[in-house]
């Protein structure tokens, strides 16, 4: 396990992270998933163990991965539109309903809006304490990061794994003082922080897991 | 067969204009676009196929081909009677055969409804559903509670364009200059098309065809409205106006070309040829956008390549899209049709 840098290069187009930023040991343990076909996961069940650890290290006190979340910084935003509507169409010929109502219920269509953004240097970063081997291998799976990856946002043209020469004090979670990711209120050398309600291990969504944590301000 | 990923790239040409907006603002409809940065930093407004129509034609057309294999399709045209359910409440013969639920899984991937129980991942029912619809694994939807997430990501329509020139995959360019086609600007490929809906009432030879008591009422309608245009009565005009409605729309010409491409994931051969029969189906009769009544919207592939993924080396093979589509779906056919009972069962009872 070494001092590592990770880079997502993006093909050029946008991505919606309405979440804010990722977490790398979230990616890593969505390709497991991927590689071995497990089935979702339901939030505030217990978490069953993945068939093969992340190839990241844990704290010493095992309660987060050494590896910070996503760095990068928006340069433009567009809002776009998500659309469903009822296939009033098909139900007309192939059902036996009498009505669809597209006001209310469960026909009901909708347009709901989500900002898509460019990146600065179309990239996002990430760091940690880890196995470069491993982690290429299970970032080579993934093609897109963020939400609404189904219709091509947040495409990834490269992924990039280097080795960090000189790591900071705090390194890969904490720079300055301040929290790369959620952090145990107590974890050492934090200065410059924000407490928040957060999950410490993916995945990320199970909020039910949430507990105060240190985050950047 | 093991996990498998792969890209399929495509160029995309369209045969008639295409009529896909995003808004109208009074009687003008605008082109779809997406923000685009160019090489030198600068944004500019890219005319474009969204991804989510081209997703959603291409679960369209593998809901109609499972529906077809299942033989559920055939049933409809047949209809002579009314329907009638046996006891699993599954339509015996004849009639319309889906339910409310089935149609909105199998035609807009599904919805939580709320009913059932969330609280467990119920495995069994999961590997069942994938058998029943093979498709569902590609597209993901939600179905009994539970989201399926989904293994193919679709790009968009991304017109071949200067604006679009570093985007595009190389192979693409290079296919243009082969061609001798040589790349222009968006606003090149952008027409504004202006169209009349007719007011019948304007035509003597129509106004003939109208019962003497609907004449009268539009003679004297006519009337008022010539009168108000002579007094210059602005209230009187609005309240008599034509309903003629002229209207323009941009359209991008035919002729144009799109780089379109369709990432997936799959992890056994039947799967693959589900992805394969979506894309056939899809491409044996493609058209996006609306007026299609008035012949808009056509498509045809032209092109297109298959990059395996998750392979050391990235590695071109060239698909040739009309050899495949007849060979195209015969997995996914022969398991559908040995699976029709359990489909019809499926479909009867889903929750989605």
């Amino acid at each position: 396990m070494t001092p590592l840098g990770v880079t997502a290069r993006l093909r050029g187009g946008q991505v919606v992270l309405p979440w804010g930023p990722m977490g790398l040991d979230s990616l890593l343990g969505y390709a497991i998933a991927l590689k071995h076909r497990l089935p979702p996961l339901v939030t505030g069940l217990p978490i069953p163990p993945l068939p093969e650890p992340l190839p990241v290290a844990q704290s010493p006190c095992g309660r987060v991965y050494l590896a910070s979340f996503s760095e990068s910084a928006m340069e433009t935003n567009e809002t776009r539109y998500a659309n469903r509507r009822f296939p009033a169409r098909e139900a007309l010929r192939l059902t036996e309903m009498k009505r669809v109502d597209v006001s209310a219920g469960p026909q009901k269509s909708y347009r709901i809006p989500y900002t898509a953004s460019h990146l600065v240097g179309d990239q996002l970063t990430w760091w940690c304490v880890g196995d470069a081997d491993g982690i290429r291998a299970l970032l080579g799976l993934i093609h897109h990061v963020g939400k609404r990856r189904a219709i091509d946002y947040g495409r990834v043209a490269r992924w990039e794994v280097d080795p960090v020469e000189d790591p900071w004090p705090g390194f890969p979670v904490v720079r300055a003082g301040r929290p790369l990711r959620p952090l145990p209120l107590n974890w050492p050398g934090l200065t410059d922080y924000a407490r928040a309600l957060r999950v410490l291990t993916p995945p990320y969504y199970d909020r039910t897991r949430e507990e105060p944590c240190a985050v950047a301000p | 067969m093991e996990m498998r990923q792969l890209r399929l790239e495509i160029i995309l040409e369209a045969l008639t204009p295409i009529a896909h907006h995003e808004q109208t603002i009074g009687n003008a409809s605008l082109f779809m676009g997406r923000k685009v940065r160019l090489r030198d930093g600068s944004f500019v407004r890219v005319p474009q196929l969204n991804a989510d129509a081209l997703r959603h034609q291409l679960r369209e057309a593998i809901a109609y081909a499972t529906l077809d294999a299942a033989g559920l399709l055939h049933q409809l045209r047949e209809r002579v009677a009314p329907p009638t359910r046996d006891a699993a409440g599954i339509v015996a013969d004849g009639g319309p055969c889906l339910t409310e639920a089935a149609a909105r899984l199998l035609f807009n991937g599904g919805m939580l409804t709320g009913r059932g129980d969330a609280s467990a991942v119920r495995l069994a029912e999961w590997r069942s559903l994938m058998d029943a619809l093979p498709h569902l694994a590609l597209f993901g939807g939600c179905v009994n509670s539970q989201m399926i997430p989904g293994q193919i990501q679709v790009g968009d329509g991304m017109l071949v364009c200067e604006e679009n020139r570093h985007l595009v995959p190389t192979w693409v360019l290079d296919w243009c200059a082969a061609q001798g086609s040589a790349l222009d600007t968006c606003r090149a490929h952008l027409d504004e098309e202006m169209r009349v809906r007719m007011d019948p009432s304007r035509d003597p030879a129509k106004r003939r065809l109208l019962a003497p008591a609907a004449r009268d009422a539009l003679e004297r309608r006519l009337a008022a409205s010539e009168r108000a245009h002579d007094e210059d009565d602005a209230a009187a005009r609005e309240a008599t106006k034509s309903t003629m409605l002229p209207r323009t729309a941009e359209v991008l010409v035919p002729g144009s070309l799109f780089s379109w491409d369709v990432t997936a994931t799959v992890y056994s051969d039947l799967e693959l040829d589900a992805l394969h029969t979506a894309l056939a189906a899809f491409l044996a009769n493609a058209s996006v956008g609306g007026k299609s009544g008035t012949g808009h919207g056509r498509l045809r592939g032209v092109v297109a390549n298959r990059v395996e993924l998750a392979r050391p080396k990235v590695a071109y093979e060239a698909v040739d899209l009309g050899a495949l589509a007849p060979r195209m779906g015969e997995t996914f056919r022969a398991h559908v049709q040995a699976h029709a009972d359990k489909v019809r069962a499926v479909l009867a009872a889903v929750d989605a």
